[in-house]
């Protein structure tokens, strides 16, 4: 017996076989890639929420906002004297920028940022807030300034909780920020 | 047309049957007979003949796979055309595959007759107990004569992968031979 032989027992071989290897592969399912994929594509969100990556911001209920800001100054401060619950909001994942409002402009609040803190915002980067009625600390103790009032409001910082993408990015909460010592 | 109504046109002696087929499977048989014989013409000469054979044995025989059935009579036809001196002074594919094979012969210091049919048989019963994978590269390589780079295509995997798997088969064909008393 050699090799020629061999080969030429081959021809013996099974027709079930032979169709067999004729036929296309069967792949077997392999989940290593579309795991990989998932992985990237948790990143990349994850990316996309830490850095927004734009100056603007949009879809922000300015009832909601002003109404709950007002809530947040309402409240007792904490025993370290901040303003309500920002470290909460941090532990949430959103990020955190502080902003001063500085005029009130079609329907919207532009704000400069003071402090970029968590975000990718440059220090005097330009936000608008689509707020109608202005929101500042009191000067008559009701919280809100007077609707309308289109004059620059006074000096005062807020802190802005935000999430989102780009295209779709989110105030998700605004407190007073704490005045500096 | 599909394999059931070709085989009914043999079974009726039309030879649109032979047609059929051509059109069905020639390209593939050429390929086949071309990669043993490295040969235009003598693969041309080779399908012809596997025409003419299967015309011959079609009725009363009724395949159940029909390609495997013409692939088999063209392999046979193939090989009894192959000029074993002239295809070693070329380098054809096939002295390499039959090198490959001559691995997973046990002892090649003693010749042993045996019937390439009860060969066969062996063969069978050693691809039965291969996992299904390994079966088909061994197949496509020893069966069919495709090369490497083509296997791997194939199967999505490297050259590597298929070396080493067409490896550890003339490894375990080796084995198996030995344990059916293939050793002298």
């Amino acid at each position: 017996m050699n090799g020629k032989e061999m080969l030429e027992a081959m021809s013996f071989v099974d027709e079930k076989y032979i169709m067999e290897a004729e036929q296309s592969v069967s792949r077997k399912f392999r989940w290593q890639p579309l795991a990989a994929l998932a992985a990237c594509a948790a990143i990349a969100i994850l990316a996309l929420r830490i850095y927004p990556g734009r100056q603007t911001m949009t879809a922000v209920s300015p009832a909601a906002m002003q109404e709950y800001a007002a809530e947040i100054r309402a409240e007792p401060a904490d025993e370290d004297g901040g303003a309500g619950e920002p470290m909460a909001m941090m532990a949430m994942g959103f990020l955190q920028v502080t902003v001063r409002i500085d005029r009130y402009e079609d329907g919207d609040a532009v704000c400069i940022v003071t402090d970029p803190g968590s975000s990718s915002y440059a220090v005097g980067a330009e936000i608008r807030i689509p707020m109608p009625e202005p929101v500042s600390a009191d000067t008559d103790g009701d919280n809100t300034a007077e609707a309308g009032e289109e004059t620059a409001p006074e000096e005062e910082n807020f802190i802005l909780f935000v999430t989102g993408t780009d295209e779709d990015l989110r105030v998700i909460d605004i407190v007073p920020a704490e005045p500096e010592e | 047309m599909d394999d059931g109504k070709i085989i009914d046109l043999y079974f009726q002696r039309d030879e649109e049957a032979i047609t059929q087929t051509a059109l069905a499977y020639g390209s593939r048989l050429y390929s086949l007979a071309h990669r043993i014989l490295d040969s235009r013409e003598d693969a041309e000469e080779s399908v012809s003949d596997t025409y003419l054979k299967t015309w011959e044995s079609i009725p009363p025989t009724r395949p159940s796979f029909f390609y495997a059935y013409l692939a088999k009579i063209c392999r046979f036809t193939a090989f009894g055309r192959l000029d074993w001196k002239n295809a070693a002074k070329r380098k054809a594919e096939i002295v390499e595959l039959t090198a490959e094979m001559e691995l997973c012969i046990p002892d090649m210091r003693h010749e042993l007759q045996l019937e390439a049919e009860e060969l066969g048989r062996l063969l069978n019963a050693f691809l039965a107990s291969l996992p299904e994978d390994s079966r088909r590269i061994f197949l496509r390589r020893y069966w069919y004569g495709d090369s490497i780079e083509e296997i791997a295509a194939r199967f999505g995997m490297g050259q590597s992968n298929v070396k080493t798997r067409l490896f550890r088969t003339r490894n375990a064909l080796r084995s198996f031979l030995e344990k059916e008393g293939i050793t002298v």
